[in-house]
């Protein structure tokens, strides 16, 4: 009999960035990167487990933007590109290290992954990743649930409940869109939630969502059974709360398992060591560095990178993964021997932590999860949507404010470096639902595209991406510059509107550009 | 990647400050948008147009409060005097400055100085040589001060002291490892290689002649024009040079070297030891005449100091093996109170007619298309030279010169550059100003004051 739950929820997400104009685009290669190193080892993994009969369930947000991208044959032309460049590189590698056993080892390493992640995503799932989750999701592996439309911070729009609307209700068409099926729960986009929230999600039809450990904690009344039990909200959909102690061990950066000094080192990739002539052989030199996903040094614990040992790195997620195991055990022994109830243990992460920034995530996750299987009897294995099923009688309590930044509310997206976005977002979603009232009724096919347009550029601009990458400094520039891209559009095709001009110049090149959400309804903004 | 064509430009900052920023009393929070990052310059406006305060002069957004509303900010209802003024609206603009450069480009006009921390010298009133490449200079400085400085023409100033302004005649002279100003009756003595005072004494000045200079028992001076010798503890005796002089020193090997007028101008002449002219140097009808000569006694080296209304200059020349004499290394400083710009190029005097205001395009609102234009000028004070809007909104400190007594601007060759020259009369500074299209206009909105 287990004792208690484990729900692992794995939030797949990557903003909208997309490029026709130019045929290199530095940013584009974080879709490239993770579908190589994040989807398709995941993938991969969980259709093993179909095959192999392990009774894993998993829980993965699949968010909207991302979604569109992986959708869009441009950028799957460009990820198949990358793959192949990939491949190339690793065969320059081999001749290169040709008197080196150990690099070179490493190199044709790098030529298989990358064979057979080509082989993967063109030929096995026809470069369909969200099929292929979607299909997942029908074998009952995984269950998918949604996002707000353009991972919006919803807090800082608590002034104009249309645009957190739209963001939500966009997210589940898209949803639908995708997954052909209403999304069950929802990913606030960085687990911001402030009160009402709850009820537009309701009015979504949606039955579940995350908060961070203390939104709950804080929550009125005071939650009986801590973060350990989901509760309904006064609105009606379920809450459930952040487990930080699970969450720690592997996103901890000087505890976590990711530092481990036998697993590969994520900054040490050829695109910044080798000579650029050499690697231009492959990859089109763009005026900047960029990885190539080729990295030959293990993390070591030292200035000085020792060569990577795939060996020992397996050897490490195993280790790991066990001792997550017996981790989880004791944490859920301990919950039950306090709580009258069936514990639940609910570890959200980013899913591009699993492959990307953690090389053998997907390694330790492949381990973990058939040790959970066959290795133990305290907990099983479930997703929040199971778990609700399960126990139909909650307490009633409404979270407080939160999110899972730094020091829990907004300061990450609330800063000296990006406040000054919010004015402007805010004028615009203003006249966002302005222009969708004053033109509800119309059937004019010049004036829907240019409402849906505008929705996508507001919506773009509302990415909760941009602001925390001028906090953090990393592509601030691109971040900036995005903002300001969708704010400009938004208010150009407004004045097109405004001035009942039927100039489809503008329009056009926003269309053509920002592409996502084909039949966005940008009637939610009533 | 390009901004998207638009379609008309409309006035969204300022419809978008117009609903943030309606404060209705003093003291109330004034919420503005910005367009991005940045400086902030902003300044209350009366209905008349005229600023009445600078609330924020390139702000860091750090210095203010922030918000979902944008940056916060308030006004007491004072002008920048702290006076209570009037009810009535009043509006809040100003900029957004972005990158906008300034550098500081050369020191013009005046060889001695290459940095501001260099004495700001107005006039050389004496100096002494020491070997082919040092000078003490005495000099008036800006700011009604004179200094007594040790240059080097291969390291530039090696040490200065402030000395209080006078009116008297001065002297400097260099006696073994001192640096003595001697003024009126008073001796100040200086250790040449630091710059450390090591004391003051008084002594019995004669009158005329003023004695220039010694060298053991010998002693020189110059008076009415005439040149005085004296050998052991002798009275002074009139050598016999054809033309009235006007200064001069001890050369090697018993040699006087002495600056004569012949009419209009002036010429330098060596003296062997029987008072026999040995030569004379005569400067080109162009250049400035001589009014000093100082000898490095030890080498065969000496400098002169050329003033005209134009300027100073100070050269130090040598003997070379042809047994001519050739200029080591030279020090100018114009007169600069005419300077400007001829063409492109600065000059100290005879500048074209001054431009008081320059008009520069400013780059697209980057949210809404929005192109604007915005008139610059250069303003000094006392805390320094900057560019500033016609209304009075500082958009780029530029010099931290004071006692600035004049300043010029320039288009640069980039369009949205300009260059500044501003002075103290003892060095013109010259800058660029790049980049001023990254300004940017923010309209903080209204406000009723009761």
């Amino acid at each position: 009999m287990h004792q208690g739950s484990l729900a692992l929820l794995l939030h797949a997400h990557l903003p909208w960035v997309r490029h026709p104009e130019h045929d290199e685009f530095l940013e584009e290669d974080w879709l490239f990167e993770a579908i190589l190193e994040t989807y398709v080892p995941l993938l991969q993994m969980l259709r093993r487990h179909v095959v192999e009969g392990i009774p894993t369930r998993l829980t993965f947000t699949m968010t909207p933007t991302l979604c569109a991208m992986l959708r869009d044959k441009l950028l799957q032309d460009r990820a198949e590109r990358y793959l192949n460049r990939g491949i190339e590189l690793a065969r320059l590698e081999i001749e290169r290290s040709a008197s080196d056993a150990a690099l070179n080892e490493l190199a044709r390493f790098y030529l298989d992954r990358f064979s057979q992640a080509r082989e993967f995503y063109v030929k096995e799932i026809a470069r369909d990743v969200v099929g292929a989750f979607a299909q997942l999701q029908n074998e009952g592996v995984v269950e998918i649930i949604t996002c707000a439309a353009t991972h919006g911070f919803l807090p800082l729009m608590e002034a104009f409940p249309e645009a957190i609307r739209a963001q939500i209700f966009i997210g589940c068409d898209e949803y639908r869109e995708c997954f052909g099926r209403d999304p069950e729960g929802i990913w606030l986009p960085e687990c911001g939630y402030v009160p009402g929230i709850d009820r537009i999600l309701q009015e979504a039809n949606i039955r579940w969502f995350v908060v961070d450990a203390h939104g709950l904690m804080y929550g009125e009344p005071q939650p009986r059974f801590a973060i350990y039990s989901p509760y309904f909200t006064p609105a009606g959909p379920a809450v459930f709360g952040r487990d930080r102690e699970s969450s720690k061990q592997v996103w901890s950066a000087r505890d976590g398992y990711p530092g481990d000094p036998a697993y590969r080192d994520f900054y040490r990739d050829i695109g910044n060591d080798l000579p650029e002539d050499y690697l231009a052989r492959v990859v089109p030199n763009i005026g900047h560095r960029r990885n190539t996903g080729i990295k030959y040094h293990r993390i070591t614990g030292s200035e000085h990178k020792e060569l990577y040992n795939r060996g020992w790195a397996l050897g490490a997620a195993d280790s790991h993964a066990g001792d997550f195991l017996r981790n989880r055990e004791r944490q859920i022994e301990h919950l039950r021997s306090i709580l009258p109830i069936d514990p639940l243990v609910l570890s959200p992460f980013d899913a591009e932590l699993f492959g990307h920034w953690w090389f053998e995530g997907p390694e330790f996750l492949d381990l973990f999860l058939r040790k959970a299987a066959f290795d133990q009897s305290v907990f099983r294995m479930t997703t929040p949507t199971a778990y609700l099923a399960e126990h139909p009688t909650l307490q009633m309590v409404a979270p407080s404010p939160s999110s899972w930044g730094n020091k829990g509310y907004w300061e990450v997206w609330l800063d000296h470096c990006n406040s000054w976005i919010y004015p402007h977002l805010h004028e615009a979603a203003r006249r966002m639902t302005a222009a969708a009232r004053k033109n509800q009724k119309t059937r004019a096919k010049f004036t829907e595209r240019l409402l849906r347009q505008m929705a996508r550029e507001l919506l773009l601009a509302q990415s909760s991406d941009w602001a925390f990458l001028m906090k953090t400094g990393t592509a601030s520039e691109y971040a900036t510059k995005r903002t300001k891209d969708h704010i400009l559009r938004f208010n150009g095709l407004y004045d097109v509107l405004e001035a009942g001009s039927k100039d489809e110049t503008l329009l056009a090149a926003c269309e053509e550009r920002d592409n996502l959400f084909p039949h966005v309804q940008w009637r939610h903004y009533l | 990647m390009e901004a998207l064509p638009l379609s008309g430009g409309i006035r969204f900052l300022a419809a978008l400050a117009c609903s943030l920023a309606m404060a209705t009393a003093a003291d109330q929070p004034i919420a503005f948008a910005i367009p991005e990052t940045g400086r902030i310059t902003l300044g209350v406006f009366d209905n008349g147009g005229h600023l009445v305060r600078v609330l924020h002069r390139l702000a860091p957004e750090t210095e203010f409060r922030f918000g979902l509303n944008g940056l916060i900010s308030k006004w007491d209802g004072c002008d920048g005097g702290g006076k209570p003024l009037p009810a009535g609206r009043y509006y809040v603009r100003g900029y957004l400055v972005g990158d906008v450069a300034v550098s500081g480009e050369e020191f013009l006009f005046n060889d001695w100085i290459s940095s501001p921390e260099n004495p700001q010298i107005l006039k050389i009133r004496d100096f002494a040589l020491q070997g082919p490449s040092d000078v003490f200079l005495l000099a008036d400085v800006v700011g009604g001060q004179r200094v007594v400085a040790r240059y080097s023409a291969e390291k530039g100033f090696m040490w200065q002291v402030s000395l209080p302004a006078s009116e008297k005649s001065a002297r400097v002279l260099l006696e073994n490892s001192n640096v003595v100003v001697t003024e009126d009756q008073r001796r100040i003595s200086f250790d040449a290689a630091s710059g450390e005072n090591r004391g003051e004494t008084s002594e019995q000045i004669v009158a005329s002649p003023v004695e220039i200079t010694r060298e053991g028992t010998r002693r020189l001076g110059v008076g009415d024009g005439k040149l005085f010798l004296s050998e052991g503890s002798g009275e002074f005796s009139a050598v016999d040079v054809p033309v009235p002089v006007i200064a001069a020193d001890f050369g090697r090997e018993n040699t006087t070297w002495f600056v004569g007028r012949d009419g209009d101008t002036s010429f330098v002449g060596q003296l062997d030891a029987s008072g026999q002219l040995l030569r004379s140097l005569r400067p080109e009808a162009t250049e400035w005449p001589p009014v000093l000569v100082r000898t490095a006694r030890a080498d065969d080296v000496f400098a002169v100091l050329d003033e005209s209304p134009a300027g100073q200059r100070l050269r130090v020349l040598s003997r070379t093996p042809e047994n001519t004499w050739a200029i080591d290394w030279a020090r100018s400083k114009s007169n600069v109170e005419e300077f400007g710009f001829l063409g492109d190029r600065p000059v100290p005097a005879g500048a074209d007619a001054p431009v008081t205001e320059l008009e520069f395009r400013l780059e697209e609102n980057p949210l809404t298309g929005t192109k604007s234009t915005i008139r610059l000028h250069a303003v000094s004070d006392a805390n320094g030279t900057r560019i500033e809007t016609p209304d009075g909104l500082p958009i780029a400190d530029v010099s931290s010169l004071t006692d600035t007594i004049r300043t010029a601007i320039h288009r640069d060759k980039e369009p949205d550059s300009l260059r500044v020259l501003c002075s103290n009369g003892a060095v013109v500074e010259e800058f660029s100003v790049n980049g001023i299209r990254h300004v940017l206009p923010i309209d903080a909105g209204e406000i009723q004051l009761p």
